[in-house]
Order: structure tokens, then sequence, then C-alpha cells
């Protein structure tokens, strides 16, 4: 760790979302999660799902029932800050979803879509429309895109339609909860150039939230890998994707094929092995 | 191939023979007869394609004895050998569970074992394991590839993942807005593609990317936050 203070911290922080029914017992989703983000800088939170990657994510940002711990932005503890005390962070801290489809309202201009988060933050209609402009160039996108709906574009151009509008208040982080996932493989490639030059010229901080190793392993500065609710083992992206250390993190390594029939034929063995030595069941139990 | 386009959808032209017999213009009822017994479908989204009213087991007994004719006591002990095949471990207590009482993984085996139940000689599967975590992605290709080499089954495999292709497929075919646009072994598509397309989508896949350096505090950060007074201390 370096000197420089994080700019998110999160310490033992404990998640829990009521059971069903009256006096259920809560389910815990999250056990004791410590992880923190420098300005700037990308962590990559691996896991697969039911892991509790995306409830991370949603703790952060004050979506999930936070049952300890504490989260920490920018040295303020924002573990329950207040609705108005959000409202502050949101000018900070912004969120990208995997689904582009479903987070763009449908029936407003793209222009207004990323006009309001300007206009919530105090500036003129006026103001804010001439800095739409200027954030449709920076995501890549035309500038007559403003007056045009979200369904007129693909699911590439709205994910930039998305980062754009997560953009527009200037945030020191963003919470990327699986942005890449919903597309096709060379639009992808294309939205994560878009992300790794947005942060170089930006220095905005990503918590990038992925259950796909080779896209974190690409954006990453360090990466922690999650297991069950728990961080299983977290470092510089090199190290962990290389020689990891953590039984799970090798078998999740491996399990990823890889696209060249003779490296992949080495994996499967290397895989069998891993598993034959881990005492991992070969299949999952019934839920 | 298996007759079940959506609606509206049709065949222009063309043909398609299996066993060097032409399938398209059959008749409904001899296109059912090749369903099941000669070509088999595993389909993409594993939950949705079982029916959440019924048990695994009734939903795999059913077709035994429909289509084989099977009694209802050599339908489940049949179907529990399918079960043990694709690698269900206490396959008698699965029988009795419904769909979502198991794990996606597991119900995409338990469809496989569907597919595999009136012994098909091809298999056609459709992004099976698009659905799926990777560890779990990575079992199910394992029971896949079992299964092949154990049958000596002939698989159609459609997928967007070029990692699966690595791992299962002998030969690939690429498509690109409806047309095939090469053909070749694996080995030769993988790792000497000719067509543009094939290059651009092979150029997209990050197996090879270099990770990512290590983090460097920001020097000069441009407008990004407008909290004031920021303490960026050079490493």
């Amino acid at each position: 760790m370096t000197t420089t203070t994080p700019l998110l911290a999160v310490h033992d922080l404990h998640v829990a979302y009521p059971g069903k029914g009256l006096r259920a017992p809560r389910t815990e989703v999250l056990h004791g999660v410590d992880l923190d983000v420098r300005p700037g800088e990308t962590l990559g939170l691996v896991g697969e799902s039911g892991s509790g990657k995306t409830t991370i994510g949603r703790a952060v940002l004050g979506l999930a029932p936070v049952t300890g711990g504490s989260i920490t932005f920018d040295g303020v503890d924002i573990t329950n800050a207040s609705r108005r005390h959000r409202r502050e962070l949101s000018r900070s801290m912004q969120v990208v979803f995997q689904d582009p489809y479903t987070s763009l309202n449908p029936s407003l201009l793209v222009g207004d879509t990323l006009a309001e988060p300007l206009v919530a933050h105090g500036r003129s209609a006026h103001d804010a429309r001439a800095e739409v402009a200027g954030l449709l160039d920076r995501v890549g996108l035309p500038r007559d895109a403003a007056r045009r709906l979200p369904r007129e574009f693909s699911g590439g151009q709205r994910q930039r339609v998305a980062i754009a509008r997560a953009l527009a208040v200037r945030p020191r982080l963003i919470v990327c909860d699986e942005p890449v996932s919903a597309l096709d493989l060379t639009t992808q490639a294309k939205v994560l150039e878009l992300f790794l030059e947005l942060q170089r010229d930006l220095g905005v901080a990503y918590l990038f939230v992925s259950h796909d190793l080779a896209v974190v392993r690409y954006l990453s500065h360090r990466v922690a890998v999650i297991h069950d609710g728990r961080i299983v083992e977290t470092g510089p992206t090199r190290d962990v994707t290389e020689h990891p250390t953590d039984p799970y993190t090798q078998r999740l390594l491996l399990s990823a094929p890889v696209a060249d029939p003779a490296a992949q034929r080495a994996r499967r063995e290397r895989l069998a092995a891993v598993r034959a030595s881990s005492g991992s069941p070969s299949s999952e139990a019934a839920a | 191939m298996l007759g079940i386009l959506p609606d509206g959808g049709r065949v222009g032209r063309g043909s398609v023979t299996v066993e060097g017999r032409e399938v398209l213009g059959l008749p409904e009822k001899q296109r059912r007869r090749l369903r099941g017994r000669v070509v088999a479908y595993v389909p993409q989204e594993p939950m949705s394609n079982l029916d959440p009213t019924f048990t695994i087991g009734s939903q795999l007994v059913e077709p035994l004895r429909c289509v084989l004719g099977l009694s209802r006591r050599e339908a489940r002990a049949r179907a529990v050998e399918l079960l043990r095949q694709v690698e269900i471990k206490d396959p008698e207590r699965v029988m009795g569970l419904y769909p979502h009482e198991i794990s996606g993984g597991m119900a995409q085996r338990v469809l496989i074992a569907g597919a595999l139940s009136c012994d098909p000689l091809l298999l056609v599967a459709d992004e099976p394991t698009t659905a799926l975590d990777v560890t779990v992605q990575a079992e199910v290709l394992d029971v896949l590839r079992r299964v092949q080499a154990q049958r000596g089954l002939g698989v159609l495999l459609v997928t967007h993942n070029l990692g699966v292709v690595a791992d299962l497929c002998d030969r690939v075919a690429v498509m690109q807005d409806g047309r095939i646009v090469e053909t070749g072994t694996t080995e030769q598509i993988l790792t000497r593609p000719q067509h543009p397309d094939t290059r651009t989508l092979l150029a997209a896949v990050l197996d090879d990317a270099p990770a990512r350096g290590e983090w460097t505090p920001p020097t000069v950060v441009s407008g990004a936050g407008t909290s004031t007074d920021r303490t960026e201390v050079t490493a």
C-alpha cells in the first residue's frame, strides 16, 4: 500500500437481507469484506453468481442493508449516510449497470438523460445542454445522438450513453456492475478501451464488478476474488491472475476456456489436477 | 434442422439431410420420429426449458415412455442411469426434486440427460453453457465431452465463446450475417484464421491481453470530482 489514502475503504462489511416471512432469520450474504480503491485506480471484483460481488457494489451505493462494518469515502464514513448526504455523494460516486436496455429511460431523449444529473446538481438547462455535446464526444457518440431515443441505439452505444450519464457530474468513483457482460465480443473490446481512456484522461476510479476474469485482468490494477460472501484473495492483477494462491481462485482461473486448442487441453488437465487436490466436488450439490 | 423455426420463419431454399435422407418438407409425423431418436436438442436456458410444475424424474420418464414405450419401472431405472451418466450425484434424490430446487448447472445436466434419453446420433446444443458460471461451465463441458466419447455422438455446438470451441470442437464454421464465412479444423480457425471476420472476432479475445500493470498514484487529476483540497501524495 502506498501513502495515498484510499478513496473508498470498506472494512469488515456485513450485509444481510431479511428472511421471507415474519421472524424469519436474516440471510447474511457478505461476511466481513475488506477492500479499498485508490484515486484513479481500478479494483476488479471477481466472483460467480451468488458470491456477493454485486451486493458489495450496491452497499457502497447505499442500496443494500448493511448490518455491520464500515464504508468510508474520501475519509468520511458513509455507512449509514442520510438521504441528503447520499444526494451529495452522488456527485462524486456514480454507477454503470449491466444491462443498457433497462438502465436507460426509454421515453427520454438521450440528451435529456444526460442533462438530468447536471440539472439535478444545479446547472442551468442551457449550460447542461452545452455540456451534453461534450459528453457525447467524450464517449465517442455522434452529436445528434442527443435528439434520439435509446431504442435507436445498439447495446454498445447504449452502454456509452450510460457511461456518459455517469461521467456527467465528474465523479471520482464509478461502480461498474458487469458493464460489458451484455455486449458481444467486439463491442465489449471497444467499450473496455473507452473505460481505460476515460480513466487515463479524467483520473476516475472504478470499482469494477465482473464474473469475467479476462475482462477484469485487462482493466484492473488490482483484483479481489470473492467467493461465498468473503474475499478469498486480493492483490496486484498480475500476481492474482498468474500465480493465484487460493484454491478457489485457481479453479476459477483454470475454468475459463482459452481460444487455443492446445493451450486449452493443457488447462483442462491442470484444472483436473487442482480439482483433485483441493477435493472439490465435481458436481455441485443441489440447493 | 429440427423443424422448429419460430412462427412465420420458414426455410426458403436448400436441403437438410439426416442420415442421408432429406428432411425438409417431410411430414410432421415423420419428422417427429427423428426428434429425440436421431437428433436431440440441448437449449441455452436450462431453467426456462424445464417445466416448473413437474419433478425432474417425471420430466425424464415421460418421454422415455412415450417415445420408447418403456414401462414405468424401466423408464425410471433408465432415467436414474442417465442422470448418473451426466455425473449427477445421488440421482435417486434428484429425480424427486422440482426445477426450482436445483442449480443452473444441474438443470443443464438434466437437459443433457433428457436429450440423450432416446439414444440420439446427433446432439444439437445451442449455447449450452452460456447461462452458467465458469466453474460450472467447465464441469458441463467435461460431461459433454465424456458422453460424446462414450456414445460416439455427433455434436453440433452453437456458441459465441471461442474458448468453448477450443475446448470441445473438432471443426468450426464461423458465421456472420447469416452466412458461413469460414470453415476448418479448430486448430486452423483459431490459430490461422483466413477470413477478416474471423480475424476480427479473434482479435477481440482478451486471453492473451497483458494484465494491467500496477496502479501509480495520480499526479495531476484533471477535472475529476468537485471536492476541494485533494491530497494526492506521489509515492
